[in-house]
């Protein structure tokens, strides 16, 4: 069958991008020869519908996953026919169907179809069988959907939906009016892409399958702190905000400097915005320099003070013996710093805080961000002009933003590991671009977040555990599409390892795509790991019992995400210091371009290297059958001497 | 921000350096070549790297000979150098004469541009000198010598813009030369054997080899066998040259089985308005189609010359920045900069154009004629284009080198004018070989398993394009090249031919094993498809790029990939080699495998091209980081926090 048209044409031009995997996943349980009921019945065979860490199950668990596996090489041949069939996740159920709806694809043209929605997923089938053309977007990465067109309408396709997108896409639908079709499938999306605006949850708690290796277990905030060794001389675990008291957007158990008291604690918490007083991040592991952050003091146009603010950030310096000084890094624009005053925010006086430096870092707000990528997508969606591609790149300022970021990151990487000297990172609230900013110092300077389970904990940590507001930022379930709260500070961060994933091509265990599932399913609400706005949120709705976690997903499967030029065993660099001149920084296209076919988005390059591992790899195989052939030989020629 | 310190060229922020006197060691002088002589030296003198606050200045000794400007210095670059590429020819801080483009006079605040030919009677500190392939450095006298500065720069605008072709160096180079290797390297096509054998290579029906231009009596500009359709007598090309500029009348230079042929030719002379002269030699050429299929014909007047080095130098200036504060402004806009270059945009055209062609003739096997002014410069960029895209030979080394003989060396593209070898009055220098070179680069990015040839390997073809030591590009046409050899011209003595394809002239075998792209698939056969919109093309930052140490990632970039390519590779002829051991079969092993896994720890984002050993110790950079009043008052709106 040929399929020249639509998006699955688009998802198989690159076999790593989620929407494939996904409809890979799905057919297995078909393939199995059961249906999505049965399916739920098999995950359930299992000991649990969550997650034990006790050996038996997991063997158990591995052993079906490499069953389930089998089935799906099997069946691969058998996949290409079967595309037509709509295949259910575990827990997803089809709400609603029209025929006769016209997918207005914008580089193929027009396909007529059968469009069908979920609790997940919206689906369109051209039922053209040599035209077949597939759409699959999951409900969580629809922001807004609109009627085009009305009684009056007249002209062909003029009436219908269009539906757009977080992920960089529009897509249109064109009803016939005749049949009424599209008062249920406007409701039915507005029901399953905004449930929370329509009094239903979201898709993540309805989820039911099972997978061999529980995300939830990746991060485990006392084995992280360890891992950095604290409890030591300098550096104490406290358990004082276990209940949110303190701060209710900050994690159970951080760590804080050993000198200080509970008392302390108390009072600092009230000077600093939203309660979020300085706490550590990371730890050097010769220097024992460190990296804190926190939200902003508030300092108001009085230019307020707090001694035990001060005495705290002193205890913070105190603790690295090396450096008699101190780098806070306000990640602000300074008149956006000052600005803050008027709102009892602001920075630190250099009077007040006689050791420490204060630099501003210049990374605009979220406003700003979110404007920034609006125009990216008007540049990148659906067709580009390309005699104005160079110039449109640079007026959307995105890519000069991600260089700001960056070059953040690199001066507190630069303090930290050259100078030895501690940094504090704030900006407003401080879980935003102090979120950015910590998360990439971090990962450029110690190793293990570069790889799949420790970039998992970064993320856990810095972003999720901190409190960035991923509910507020992206929006899950909830229809106000224009909510100013909405940024796309996360996608940023993750452009920013992108970037520097392109300047160290081998010092990163994981793959692009495993960055594009990740954002991927930051929207899709497939998964619990995004929900919510901090872990008091998360905590409080059970989302450890009641979903599946993302990193379950990628943990299950680590294969699709490794990077082939990863060099674990070469004793690599343990800092690495990007070029953040924009010269160096790309778009990523990949990922903002990577629903348009005229663009190239897969890398030949990671494709040739993997042919050629292949190639290794047979060749391991071909020797070492042949040693085994020659050992039986060696002992069979022992055991009968002639 | 401290504006007048950023604006300030080196260095208030450097330490000064000493003013005690260097010694060289033996090892560290300038080396000379057979027949080059000096013509000044300057003691003392210190040169910087534009830019970078990590790199101290070198000390060293400036000599000026016939060949070079070099620059001794005592700097130890053992350590480093399996770093960078050597050059047999050259020092570390050597560069050919021929490779200088601009000298510039610095000043306090401004940069003043000496005219070549012009004599400088005043004093002299600082010199920036700006390279043709954007190879950027500063001089400073201040320690020297009082005139050094003056000296210096004087034989500088009378060497390094020699304005007879005689005066290059390649006339006074005595080294012997017997060029046993040259064979496996290139075809040259200048001869009618390779011209034969092409025409049987590629099996292309209907073409025949004429030899009306013996001992270039048609016109000097063509080659003197030359291929024509089969119907065309040599009375026929005898009077249609005459109506043809550059004497440039239709000739095929590749076809297919099918009958489908590659044409190049020149326009009409303006004069005649007539079109039918061109129109009877193209019914020839439909005729010379097994199917009689009209030929389509592709016109290439644009870009020009002309379009193509305005573009160049636009696109130099943001590959030369001599001010951190220049820098920083480029940077911040960035794209926008380059967009108005045009650059990426000629290289889009030229690959559409070749991408039209190749696919008239591939898909629609029609016979396909370029078409150009004079047609020597789009022409033998987007006939060459072609044929790589369709003809996998011309992706291997050989078959690539033996393409730039085909269509460029011998086909007449006027590389002393546009390399600017020689300086005259009606020399156009426009760098067209670079722009190809470019377009090369873009296919190997989007296909690099089917070359054999490596981004390294044409970053260093157009360095050695300035090499005045080599005949490949230093002529403007083959009929040059042949009076010249053979002394003809001004009774000089006959130059002796050293190819650039030799390039054991010049390089390590370890260098040049650096020239084999380890992608390469050789079952690699089909047509290539490229994209050759602006959004997929990218700027080709390992040639441009590579003299702004500031912009080198330190132990990252491509050479990473590249390196655990080669290391893959080699592994796996090992691991053939071993299991062929048992089958009998043979696999040639190459080199020390655990090199590669040595050099990946070592060698930065510009590799074998950096020169920047500093890097080493001090990865942080801080020209690029300290906070930017452009940044922060940008024009950016101040929304609420």
């Amino acid at each position: 069958m040929s399929r020249k048209t639509g998006s699955l044409e688009l998802l198989d031009m690159d076999p790593n991008h989620f929407g494939k995997e996904n409809y890979r996943s799905e057919t297995k349980s078909l393939n199995l020869g059961k249906g999505p009921e049965s399916a739920n019945n098999w995950g359930k065979t299992s000991p649990s519908k969550s997650y034990c860490s006790s050996s038996s199950t997991s063997t158990e668990n591995v052993a079906s996953t490499l069953e389930r596996k089998k089935a799906q090489a099997a069946t691969e041949q058998n996949t290409l026919n079967r595309q037509d069939d709509l295949t259910l996740l575990p827990g997803e159920k089809v709400t609603g169907q029209a025929r006769d709806v016209t997918y207005l694809c914008p580089y193929q043209g027009p396909a007529r179809g059968v469009l069908t929605v979920t609790n997940y997923k919206l689906y369109f089938r051209s039922a053209d069988k040599d035209l077949s053309n597939v759409i699959e977007v999951p409900l969580g990465v629809v922001s807004r959907i609109e009627k085009v067109g009305g009684a009056s309408s007249r002209g062909e396709n003029a009436y219908g939906i269009e539906i757009f997108c977080k992920d960089m896409r529009n897509l249109r639908f064109a009803h016939k009016q005749e049949n009424h079709s599209r008062r249920t499938v406007f409701e039915k999306l507005q029901t399953y892409a905004f449930p929370l605006s329509f009094k239903q949850q979201l898709f993540a708690f309805e989820y039911q399958e099972i997978f061999s290796e529980n995300g939830w277990a990746v991060y485990e905030p006392i084995a992280e702190l360890k891992r950095m060794g604290v409890n030591n001389d300098m550096w104490k675990i406290t358990k004082i905000n276990e209940h949110y008291t303190i701060c209710d957007s900050y994690p159970a158990v951080w760590a804080i400097p050993a000198q200080a008291t509970d008392e302390d604690i108390q009072v600092v918490c009230t000077f600093r915005s939203r309660g979020r007083l300085p706490v550590l991040s990371w730890i050097h592991p010769e220097s024992q320099a460190t990296i804190t952050r926190c939200a902003q003091p508030l300092v108001g146009v009085s230019g307020k003070r707090c001694r035990e603010d001060e005495h705290y950030i002193q205890l913070i310096m105190d603790a690295n013996a090396q450096s008699h000084k101190m780098i806070i890094m306000d990640a602000r624009p300074t008149a956006n710093a000052i600005a803050n005053k008027a709102k009892g925010g602001g920075y630190e006086s250099e009077d007040a805080y006689q050791h420490a430096e204060l630099v501003f870092l210049d990374i605009h707000n979220i406003h700003v961000m979110r404007e920034s990528l609006r125009k990216l997508k008007e540049l990148c969606y659906p067709n580009i002009d390309e005699t104005k591609w160079l110039s449109g790149v640079e007026s959307t300022y995105w890519l000069k933003h991600i260089k700001c970021i960056l070059a953040g990151a690199v001066r507190i990487v630069d303090k930290v590991e050259n100078h030895k000297t501690s940094v504090l990172v704030h900006c407003s609230d401080g879980w935003d671009r102090t979120a950015q900013l910590t998360a990439l110092s971090m990962l450029m300077l110690d190793p293990y977040y570069r790889t799949i389970k420790g970039f998992e904990v970064l993320v856990e940590k810095e972003w999720l555990s901190f409190g960035h507001k991923f509910q507020q930022r992206v929006g899950h379930g909830d229809e106000h599409h224009s909510d100013a709260d909405r940024s796309p500070v996360f996608l940023q961060f993750v452009d920013c390892v992108w970037q520097i994933t392109q300047q160290f091509p081998n010092a990163f265990e994981f793959n692009e795509h495993f960055l594009i599932t990740i954002l991927d399913h930051l929207y899709s609400c497939r998964f619990g790991t995004f929900l919510f706005n901090s872990e008091r949120e998360r905590s409080q709705e059970k989302i450890k019992e009641n979903s599946v976690a993302l990193w379950s997903y990628t943990n299950s499967n680590l294969d699709l995400y490794r990077n082939p030029l990863y060099w674990a065993n070469s004793k690599q660099e343990r800092v690495l210091v990007p070029i953040a001149s924009i010269r160096h920084i790309k778009l990523w296209k990949a990922y903002y371009c990577r629903w348009n076919p005229s663009m190239r988005t897969q890398d030949p390059v990671y494709q040739r290297i993997r042919e050629l591992l292949k190639l290794k790899e047979q060749l391991e195989n071909t020797a070492q059958d042949y040693k085994k052939e020659q050992q039986q030989r060696m002992t069979r020629s022992n055991a009968s001497p002639t | 921000m401290n504006v007048l310190k950023d604006n300030s060229r080196f260095t208030s922020y450097l330490d000064e350096p000493e003013l005690e006197s260097i010694t060289l060691e033996d090892s560290q002088r300038t080396k000379f070549l057979d027949g080059e002589t000096i013509v000044c030296e300057a003691p003392q003198v210190l040169m910087y790297t534009p830019l970078t606050q990590t790199n101290k200045p070198l000390k060293g000794v400036l000599t000026v000979t016939t060949f070079k400007l070099s620059f001794a210095s005592a700097e130890d670059y053992e350590s480093y150098s399996n770093c960078y590429q050597q050059n047999y020819l050259l020092g570390v801080n050597d560069v050919c004469l021929s490779l200088i483009d601009c000298i510039y006079q610095l000043g306090e605040r401004n940069k003043k541009k000496l005219l070549p030919g012009q004599s400088i009677s005043g004093k002299i500190k600082e010199l920036l000198i700006v390279c043709k392939n954007m190879k950027y450095f500063e001089l400073s006298f201040k320690n020297s010598d009082k005139d050094s500065g003056k000296l210096i720069a004087n034989a500088l605008l009378h060497h390094a813009y020699p304005k007879r072709h005689q005066l290059l160096f390649a006339y006074d180079y005595k080294e012997p030369y017997i060029n046993t290797a040259l064979i496996k390297e290139a075809k040259l096509f200048q001869f009618k054997h390779d011209w034969e054998k092409e025409l049987q290579r590629t099996n292309c029906p209907g073409w025949r080899l004429s030899h009306v231009n013996f001992n270039y009596q048609v016109s000097p500009l063509l080659i003197e066998t030359i291929i024509v359709p089969q119907s065309v007598t040599d009375s026929i090309i005898k009077e249609a040259v005459e109506k043809f500029r550059s004497r440039f009348c239709p000739v095929w230079v590749w076809g297919t089985s099918q009958g489908a042929a590659l044409v190049r030719m020149a326009d009409l002379l303006p004069t005649i308005t007539d079109r039918t002269e061109e129109n009877k030699l193209l019914e020839h050429i439909r005729k010379s189609h097994p199917q009689k299929k009209a030929p389509h014909i592709i016109d290439l007047t644009s870009p020009s010359p002309k379009d193509i080095y305005t573009s160049y130098v636009k696109l130099r200036d943001l590959c030369t920045p001599e001010t951190p504060r220049v820098f920083k402004s480029q940077d911040f806009k960035f794209y926008g900069l380059l967009d108005a270059t045009k650059w990426l945009s000629h290289v889009s055209t030229c690959l559409s154009k070749a991408k039209e062609a190749a696919e008239k003739i591939e898909h629609s096997n029609f016979t396909v004629v370029l078409q150009e002014g004079n047609g020597q410069d789009l022409n033998c960029l987007v006939s060459s284009l072609t044929q790589i895209i369709l003809d996998p030979y011309f992706r291997t080394k050989f078959g690539f080198q033996s393409l730039i003989q085909k269509d460029w060396v011998v086909m007449g593209h006027p590389f002393a004018n546009r390399l600017r070898h020689i300086l005259s009055k009606d020399v156009e220098q426009s760098p067209v070989f670079l722009l190809f070179l470019d377009c090369v680069w873009q296919l190997l990015q989007q296909y690099p398993a089917a070359f054999q040839i490596s981004e390294t390997y044409l970053t260093t073809l157009w360095d050695s394009a300035h090499l005045s030591v080599f005949d490949t590009f230093l002529f403007n046409c083959q009929h040059q090249r042949f009076m010249a050899s053979t002394g003809n011209c001004n009774a000089h003595i006959p130059l002796t031919l050293r190819s650039v394809w030799d390039w054991r002239e010049q390089f390590s075998e370890k260098d040049i094993a650096l020239f084999c792209n380890p992608l390469y698939n050789d079952r690699y056969i089909e047509a290539l498809r490229p994209s050759t919109g602006l959004p997929n093309l990218e700027v080709w930052g390992q040639c441009y790029f590579r003299w702004i140490s500031d912009l080198e990632i330190p132990r990252g970039g491509r050479p990473q990939i590249d390196l655990f390519s080669r290391y893959l590779v080699q592994d796996i002829l090992q691991k053939q080699y071993n299991s062929a051991d048992v089958n009998g079969t043979l696999v040639k092993i190459n080199r020390n495998m655990e090199e590669y896994v040595d050099l990946v720890k070592k060698v930065n984002g510009f590799f074998p091209f950096s020169h920047n050993s500093a890097l080493v110790n001090n990865p942080i950079n801080n020209v690029l980081l300290t906070g930017d009043t452009l940044d922060s008052q940008s024009i950016l709106n101040l929304n609420n926090e």
